[in-house]
């Protein structure tokens, strides 16, 4: 049985359960998260390095965890700033602007042994590497996570007003993406 | 979570088009990932023993239930100790002495008019000052070097020069005299030492005679030699 998150926070607060409690923890969210940075960083061997570091540092910082906000937002900001650390990394790496990332992420989907031009789901992914980073963001919350805009504006430190104006936009682009492609 | 209605109303309000897309993710992840993923990491997460946060100090029992009570009988005793005592009180604090009327005034504290400097012409220094101050500080040095440094020509030495000792023969008389006692007058006066040499007819040319002596016997020579 899966065990909430309040219940896992105390046992992880106890020495002789800590690491059992934290197991818990991953098999909990590890999809979600995956998921999460996957659709942001594209490749899973960066999906897979960006993940472990979020878990690194959930076990660093969940005793000093309030609980005043929700596991479940605080997990998402922690892997929302790690893929854009990541993302920002090799931008500064190859010295190049966010522009050419975005088209280096859509040359990594057609690149993708399993990438499929006739079907739609791939073409979806190729519309949202089109949308700048934070339309890309809230996007994939909203469509994929099903995220309600009030936790979201948490995760992303926006107004929720914001958040339903970039949603509004990206649909629009992917829309008319879609039509032309 | 929100309802899943309330998501596809909102996007089938947007676009239709977009709503109709199956939301699958197309990407896949490595066979048994996310069954490996939580070992995998806590492999990576480094074993810390945990820190006991306890603090090994001890505070008197009922301590801090009667901790209000102290903080404030010990403001109330030092307010006591603040208070002046009771004939200090009586006093007036008035001073007892006066000023001359109207001191405080401000026209008395009006601030002089500032005096308006005058500029400074600064004059050229002519060239011909700094000759002069060159010319001087030359004579000086030479004056200086003529007092200090020992003069070549007329000697007020009393040892006789080649020239007047020539004159009154005293080579002559010098032979009746023993030479024993005359190396010890050498010996013992060496100033006379130069006189007695130069008991000699032929004049000496002292040019060449020193052009033949190495300029350090020379030094030497000087040096040791008292003038």
């Amino acid at each position: 049985m899966e065990l909430g998150d309040k219940e896992l926070l105390q046992l992880f607060r106890q020495a002789e359960t800590r690491e059992k409690a934290f197991t818990q923890l991953i098999e909990k969210y590890q999809q979600k998260l995956y998921w999460h940075i996957r659709r942001m960083v594209i490749e899973h061997e960066d999906a897979n390095d960006v993940l472990q570091n979020v878990f690194i540092k959930v076990w660093k910082a969940l005793d000093n965890f309030r609980e005043d906000s929700q596991l479940y937002t605080w997990l998402y900001r922690i892997a929302t700033n790690e893929s854009l650390t990541l993302l920002d990394q090799k931008k500064k790496r190859k010295s190049v602007s966010y522009d050419d990332v975005e088209t280096g992420l859509s040359n990594k989907i057609i690149a993708d042994k399993h990438f499929d031009a006739n079907k739609i789901e791939w073409k979806l992914q190729l519309a949202i590497q089109q949308l700048p980073e934070k339309q890309k963001l809230v996007f994939n919350l909203r469509y994929y996570d099903e995220m309600p805009y009030e936790e979201m504006s948490r995760v992303l430190d926006t107004s929720e007003g914001a958040l339903k104006a970039s949603y509004h936009h990206a649909v629009k682009k992917i829309e008319e993406y879609l039509k032309n492609h | 979570m929100k309802s899943l209605n309330e998501i596809d109303i909102e996007l089938q309000q947007l676009s239709p088009a977009v709503a109709s897309l199956p939301r699958k993710i197309p990407f896949r992840q490595p066979e048994n990932y996310f069954f490996e993923l939580p070992s995998v990491i806590l492999e990576k997460i480094p074993y810390e023993i945990p820190v006991k946060t306890e603090i090994p100090f001890e505070v008197p029992d009922s301590y801090f239930a009667g901790f209000p009570q102290q903080v404030m009988t010990a403001i109330r005793n030092a307010e006591a100790d603040d208070e002046l005592p009771t004939v200090l009180q009586s006093i007036s604090r008035e001073m007892p002495y006066s000023v001359p009327e109207g001191y405080f005034s401000q026209d008395r504290f009006k601030a002089p008019p500032a005096e308006v400097s005058k500029p400074v012409l600064m004059r050229p220094v002519h060239s011909f000052r700094r000759y002069a101050v060159a010319a001087s500080v030359t004579a000086l040095l030479a004056v200086s070097a003529w007092l200090v440094f020992p003069k070549t020509g007329a000697s007020s030495d009393p040892a006789l020069s080649y020239q007047e000792a020539k004159s009154l023969n005293i080579g002559a008389a010098l032979s009746v005299v023993d030479e024993g006692v005359l190396e010890a007058y050498v010996k013992e006066t060496p100033k006379n030492f130069a006189v007695a040499f130069l008991q000699t007819d032929e004049q000496l040319n002292v040019e060449e005679t020193v052009a033949e002596v190495n300029t350090g016997d020379l030094d030497d020579f000087l040096i040791e030699s008292p003038l």
